[in-house]
Parts: structure tokens; C-alpha cells; sequence
């Protein structure tokens, strides 16, 4: 079996023409092999300097993704399922990750139903997040494009209502030349299947768990995705620990050092483990199950 | 100075024609042509003495708010002489300040010549007055007898003595009680004591000759105001394709970012106006978050809106103002560029990329959500301009200690509930006709109005009720923030609102 190999080897050593590769095919060889698929398919990204992959900070999704982490300079999508309301929160808690200390992340939607109060448990603080009020689908892909482009910022969210093929390529383009991370938001029904994007998610709402009591809990969700370049498909119950930490005593104390909140994996939860408080027709029983808590 | 007398109708109508006024309940005459004025009428004439005098007089009623519109645009127009431009208030006349503008166009003879030929392609008849002072050039445009009138400078005593004392800009009752006195021209004023005349006739006599004759300052107002840094270019041929306009921003550019640079500033509001040959303008303004005087990132400010800037038949003189500028000290340059072509660190492209979307989207678009310190909820959070220099800052001190919702309602949608009396959390509620079965819920957190800023009155009439919120989640897992408002009373049926939804 032979190889082409470029002149120029990761490594560095110049070296021409047809090789033989060693007997056993190592971890190594994969690797190269990989970078130089990468590299054919998307020159400018392999020129660029190799950015670092947003982490989930769950390993086991990590490691789904290639690279550990969502793709940095390329474009994701999310998608609600039923309702858009849990997908954004996922991308909302992924902008806050990408925006980290010191990065600007850039939201753009038509809506202004944004509330700055809720957005600062997912580490979105008026310091760090630009909102664009589009009037347009156009307007919105405009500021994408250009939000992506001019490398200032982390990473840009939008809502454009549908996109086509052509824009997301666009988009991605953007993406490369910017180095910028973009992430679409949309429902599932009006999202165009594309190979354009890196991965694909689809968040569901989950039912939410309080160590306590019958209570909600922290924001937590089905999250598959669906596909994902390089990758493998998955499935997973995740939560977002907001900074909330009295709301959640047994994690508090590692909250304390991230107040923006992080992601957790846990269980699917089918059937709570606490029976939901059906009928209360008199306080007093309520009153008891409380106490018994 | 100078100053224009016009007449608003093309004398291209050779037949005579006079516009009208109503006026003490008859038509009257309030302006004519030239072929009228031959006929013998004169304005203030009775329309029926003047059908009478002359036959066939055509007659439009006359618009004083249209002349006045014209006059406007005119005066805006003759802004590419100079910025210094000014309507003459009360009668059809514009003023200009030339003073130093000669030189722009290789002296002021060329200058005259420029401006009559300007006037004439557009169809106006002009009487024009050159002198050092308003009020000299004011009296030779309107009593030189002459279409283009130029006073040497220092020379306005001599020019203006024998002309009449109408020409000091006076009004009728001053006029004709000199013309009683036998002080007929301007020499015949010069010559006698001014303390019995400032006595007859007040102040405003001697005010106006001495502003006419330069021993009294006058000051003109521009009727736009004057940018302190602005860039000029004319060209032999008016210019109408995109890419020559392309290449004058950049000129114009270039030239007031130098200007702006020697002078230790940056520009925050920049205005290019194309001066088209028909006598309209065409305008576009370019806003900035912080003080700039970099001409590659203004020109790319402008690149995007100038596909509003309409030059129509063809622009002929292009003028670039920095209409609102800001302190910038100049900085070192870095001696090893950035890997970037631009060269410039990351806060000053998020100034950039800031800058080109409020130019494009507006500024009111590209918002910061800022929270703030107060109890009800959607006034707790407001939007701020992501323009205004500094974001703010990020600390939620004031923000509220409990969780709250991503997505908030714009006004809270009311709802339809079954819950447990007194205070207990919904049981099934209905939103938009869509039954929701609660599956958990948390609460209340009661948050009462803010009666140290709310109105009293509203307060005591019960207007604004304390709201107990609860955080509720239904069977599907979706999670919302409702509230109940005012507290339970046995003879009220309690209201239900949804105002947010949780992630």
C-alpha cells in the first residue's frame, strides 16, 4: 500500500513522491491521514491558525465531536423540535461557553424577547453580548455574514426564520475567513438539511429535577445530534447548572468558582422520582408533603 | 459678501403672466414678468385694473410657502460655494460668505462667473452683489442697476452715497419719513448729525448704515450649520457612475482625515453631499461609535449606504463634512503589523463591525440588554445603544437574586387557571387555548409594586397589585413563569398572566 504524501509533512521534514508507511497503522498515521482529508476539503480553515474547540465540558459528548469540542470557524445548527424555547437556552448556554472571560458574542433575531435578568445565568452579560433586532430574514443573514467575517467577536448567533443551501455556505465561507464560530437557531420543520454545517443538534425540552422536592430544577434537555462531520450521532440528557447555587445545595460548592454555570450529563428521566403534586384541594396535605421532604 | 436677488419665474413666458394674491377682499398683484411689467402693471395693482390695462392677462394664485420651499432648496444649494449660506429673512435674497472661498475656484471674478452660469442653467434671473459688507452688497444686488455688481473693497461709502435710502434695508415708514425730510439718498444721511436722526427715526437707522458702510459688525446666520472640517471637490464634468463616486469619497476622505488628524480629532458623524447639476442635493451621512479619522474604515462606512446616494442627472461639486467630531490623541504606531491586513487589535474590530451594522440597520438595532435595579420584572432589564462607547458594566449587583426567565413576554398574556385557593401554584392551566398539566411547580415569590417610585395615586386605587410569580413546569418539561396578580380575595376570581418561559 502507498501513500501520496505533500511535500511539506506536519512534522516538517521535507520528504517527495511515494512512501512506504510503516507496517502497523498507528494512532499517528490516522491522524495525518485525517488533517489531510481536513485539509483538501477546507484549505483556508487548515491555513488558519488551528483555533481551539468549544468544549462541552462533558466528556462523553466531547468526545463525539472531532477535535473535543464544537468545530471553532464553521457554522452549527440547532434546532427546537416542537418548541424553540429549549433550543434556545442550549445555544444560548454554548454562546455563554463561547464568550468565556473576555470574548464579545453577537445575537441576532427579529424578537426582542430577550430578558437580560435570565440571560446572565447562561454567562451572557451586557459586557459581552451584542443583540441585533433584524427587520429581516436578509438583515439577519447580512449580520451574520459580517459578524463572522470581521473576527471580533467569539461567536455569532442567529434566527433566520429559513435559510437556503447558498446562504449557509455563505455563512460557512464567513465562518472560515473570520475564524468565527456561527451557530443557526431555528425549528427543525423550517431548517433545510444542508451538508454545509458541521454538526447538527436537536434539543427537546426534559424534565427538570430538584434534589429537594417537587420542584423545577435546573434547565435540562434531550439533546441529539443528529449529524455531526467526522463524527458520530449521539443522544444525551444534559442540565445546565446555572449560578444559582441555593436552588441546588449538593452542587453549590462547585458552582461557586463558575458563576456563568456549566453543563452536566444526567440521566433520562422518563418518570420523576417524585410524584408530581396532582390534587391539593385542601393545604393542609401539601403542607405535609413538604414538611416530609 | 454678496447677495442674490431672484426671481422665482423662468422668463421664459414671453406673454405677460402675474401670480395673485386675496388681499382686503380683492385679488391683487404680488409679482409678474417681465413681459408684464413692460405692459405697464406694477405689484399691488387691483387684478380687475390690471385685466384692464393689459388684455389677456393669465393670472396663478401666488404660494409663498412654494416660493419659500424653493428659496430654501436654493440657498442649500449655493452651499457648494460655501457653507456659509443664509436666506435673507423677509425678501427673496440669499446670502452668501465667499470670504476665503475665491481661492477654491482661482478667484472671485471666476467664482461670479461660476455661480451666474449655475444660475442661469437652472432658469433664474439673478441680480448679484459683491461687497465687504451685507448690507453694501445687500443695496447694489437691489439698487445697482446693474445684473452683477462688484464693490472694491473699502470702497462701500463712495459706491453707496448716491444711491437711495431704500437701500439701507429700511422699512417703508422710515423711508418715506426721510423722503419728507428731503434725505433722499444714502450721501444725504452720511452727511447730517446722526443724534437728532437716531432721535426720529430710533436706532435701526443708523444700525443699518453703519452695518452697510463696515463700521458695525454684522453677523449672518447659516441656515445649516457649518461643519469645522470639511473637504470640497469640483469637477469639469458632472459625475453620475458609482465607481467615480467611489473614487471622490476616497479623495474627499483622505483629505478631511488629514485635517482631522493634524487637529487631534476623530470624526463621529460624517455627511457627503453631491451637489447635482439640476440644483437638488443628494445626501448620506455615515455615524461612528467612537471618534475615527482612518479613511479606509469611513469609506467602508459609506460603501453601504451609498447605494441611497442618488445623483440624478449627475453631481458636479462633491463636499465632505465632519458634522460632529470628537477628541482623538494620536497614537503610536505598532512597528510589527498584526497577521490581519488592518493591523488593528480585536476591541477596535468590534468597533468596526459595531459601527457598520448601526449604519446599516440603524443605531436602535444593535442593542446591549442591560439589567437594572427594580422589583418588576420587565422593567428590571433595558436595552442600551451597543454604539455608546463603553458597554456597561457587567456586574448584576442589582439583579435579582432568584432565577429568571430567558424569554419575557412583551406584555404578559393572560391565562386561564385552576389552581388551589388561597395562594396555592396552578393545578392545569390554559394558554392560547392549549391545556397545560403542571407537573411541577415552585413558588410564590411575591413582588410588590415599587411604591417609592410608582404613582401614589395608582398605587392606593389598586391599579398596581403586588404579583406572586411561580416557576412552573408542565408534563412535557416545558418550564414557565407565571404570575397571579393581587392577592386572593373570596369575592374576586383571581387573574392569571404567563410572562415568561424558562429554558
Amino acid at each position: 500500500m502507498y501513500n501520496i504524501v505533500e511535500k511539506t509533512d506536519p512534522d516538517g521534514r521535507q520528504r517527495d513522491g511515494l512512501t512506504v508507511p510503516s507496517a502497523e497503522p498507528s494512532q499517528d498515521t490516522q491522524g495525518d491521514l485525517r488533517r489531510r482529508i481536513e485539509f483538501l476539503e477546507r484549505p483556508a480553515l487548515a491555513k488558519a491558525a488551528p483555533g481551539v474547540a468549544l468544549s462541552l465540558g462533558i466528556a462523553e459528548i466531547d468526545g463525539a465531536l472531532p477535535g473535543g469540542g464544537l468545530a471553532p470557524a464553521s457554522v452549527h445548527e440547532v434546532c427546537g423540535a416542537s418548541s424553540l424555547t429549549p433550543a434556545l437556552g442550549f445555544s444560548a448556554a454554548l454562546l455563554g461557553r463561547a464568550a468565556g472571560r473576555t470574548g464579545t458574542v453577537l445575537w441576532c433575531r427579529r424578537s426582542g424577547e430577550l430578558y437580560a435578568p435570565g440571560l446572565t445565568a447562561f454567562g451572557l452579560r451586557p459586557d459581552n453580548l451584542i443583540v441585533v433586532q433584524a427587520k429581516s430574514d436578509k438583515d439577519i443573514l447580512w449580520t451574520m455574514e459580517e459578524g463572522l467575517r470581521s473576527g471580533a467577536l467569539s461567536a455569532v448567533l442567529g434566527e433566520p426564520g429559513t435559510i437556503s443551501p447558498i446562504a449557509l455556505r455563505r455563512l460557512q465561507l464567513a465562518a472560515e475567513t473570520g475564524g468565527t464560530m456561527g451557530l443557526l437557531l431555528g425549528l427543525e420543520k423550517h431548517q433545510t438539511v444542508s451538508a454545509s454545517a458541521m454538526t447538527r443538534w436537536r434539543v427537546e425540552t426534559a424534565e427538570s429535577r430538584h434534589p429537594l422536592g417537587p420542584w423545577p430544577g435546573v434547565s435540562s434537555w434531550q439533546v441529539d445530534l443528529m449529524r455531526c462531520r467526522n463524527g458520530a450521532r449521539g443522544s444525551w440528557c444534559v442540565e445546565w447548572r446555572d449560578g444559582y447555587a441555593n436552588d441546588n445545595p449538593q452542587t453549590g460548592g462547585q458552582d461557586s468558582d463558575s458563576k456563568a454555570g456549566h453543563f452536566a450529563l444526567v440521566e433520562p428521566l422518563r418518570h420523576g422520582p417524585h410524584q408530581t403534586p396532582r390534587s391539593h384541594a385542601g393545604g393542609a396535605d401539601f403542607e405535609l408533603t413538604r414538611l416530609a421532604v | 459678501m454678496q447677495a442674490g436677488q431672484i426671481s422665482n419665474s423662468p422668463a421664459l413666458l414671453s406673454e405677460p403672466l402675474v401670480t395673485v394674491r386675496a388681499e382686503r377682499g380683492g385679488w391683487t398683484l404680488a409679482a409678474l414678468n417681465d413681459a408684464a411689467a413692460v405692459a405697464g402693471l406694477r405689484p399691488g395693482l387691483p387684478l380687475a385694473d390690471a385685466r384692464a390695462l393689459c388684455l389677456g392677462l393669465k393670472s396663478v394664485e401666488a404660494d409663498p410657502a412654494g416660493d419659500r420651499r424653493v428659496l430654501e432648496a436654493l440657498t442649500d444649494s449655493c452651499r457648494r460655494y460655501t457653507p456659509w449660506a443664509a436666506n435673507d429673512p423677509g425678501v427673496d435674497g440669499i446670502w452668501l460668505d465667499i470670504s476665503g472661498c475665491g481661492h477654491l475656484f482661482g478667484g472671485e471674478d471666476i467664482l461670479l462667473t461660476d455661480l451666474t452660469t449655475y444660475l442661469q442653467r437652472l432658469g433664474y434671473a439673478y441680480r448679484l452683489g459683491v461687497a465687504d459688507t451685507p448690507g453694501a452688497a445687500w443695496a447694489v444686488a437691489r439698487f445697482g442697476g446693474e445684473a452683477v455688481s462688484v464693490i472694491p473693497s473699502g470702497a462701500q461709502a463712495s459706491i453707496l452715497a448716491p444711491l437711495p435710502a431704500a437701500a439701507l434695508r429700511l422699512s417703508r415708514t422710515i423711508v418715506e419719513g426721510l423722503h419728507r425730510m428731503g434725505l433722499r439718498r444714502i450721501e444725504d444721511i452720511i452727511g447730517i448729525p446722526r443724534a437728532p436722526l437716531a432721535a426720529r427715526f430710533g436706532s435701526i437707522l443708523l444700525e443699518r448704515l453703519d452695518q452697510a458702510l463696515g463700521t458695525r459688525p454684522e453677523t449672518i446666520t447659516p441656515r445649516r450649520p457649518v461643519p469645522e472640517f470639511r473637504a470640497r471637490l469640483a469637477f469639469a464634468e458632472p459625475i453620475s457612475h458609482r465607481n467615480g463616486i467611489d473614487a471622490v469619497l476616497d479623495r474627499l476622505l483622505k483629505t478631511l482625515c488629514k485635517q482631522l488628524a493634524d487637529a487631534h480629532l476623530g470624526a463621529r458623524l460624517v455627511t457627503l453631499e453631491g451637489y447635482r447639476t439640476d440644483g437638488t442635493i443628494a445626501e448620506v451621512s455615515a455615524g461612528t461609535g467612537r471618534p475615527v479619522h482612518d479613511p479606509v474604515h469611513l469609506a467602508r462606512l459609506f460603501r453601504e449606504k451609498l447605494e441611497t446616494f442618488d445623483p440624478g442627472f449627475g453631481i458636479d461639486v462633491a463636499v465632505l463634512g465632519a458634522v460632529r467630531t470628537d477628541t482623538l490623541p494620536p497614537v503610536q504606531a505598532a512597528l510589527e503589523k498584526n497577521e490581519s491586513q488592518t493591523g488593528c487589535d480585536d476591541g477596535e474590530r468590534l468597533d468596526y463591525l459595531l459601527d457598520r451594522l448601526g449604519n446599516r440597520l440603524g443605531p436602535q438595532r444593535v442593542i446591549r440588554l442591560a439589567s437594572q435595579a427594580r422589583h418588576v420584572p420587565e422593567k428590571a432589564a433595558k436595552a442600551v445603544s451597543a454604539l455608546l462607547g463603553s458597554p456597561p458594566d457587567g456586574t448584576d449587583e442589582g439583579g435579582p437574586r432568584a432565577r429568571r426567565p430567558l424569554r419575557l413576554l412583551p406584555s404578559p398574556e393572560p391565562i386561564q387557571v385552576m389552581a388551589p385557593v388561597p395562594d396555592r401554584p396552578p393545578v392545569l392551566f390554559r394558554w392560547r387555548r392549549r391545556p397545560h398539566r403542571v407537573a411541577r411547580a415552585d413558588g410564590p415569590e411575591r413582588i410588590a409594586p415599587e411604591w417609592w417610585l410608582e404613582d401614589a395615586d395608582a398605587l392606593f386605587s389598586g391599579e398596581t397589585e403586588a404579583r406572586d410569580y411561580y416557576r412552573i413546569e408542565d408534563e412535557a418539561g416545558a418550564r414557565f413563569w407565571v404570575y397571579r396578580e393581587g392577592l386572593y380575595r373570596p369575592d374576586r376570581a383571581p387573574r392569571w398572566y404567563l410572562h415568561g418561559f424558562f429554558a
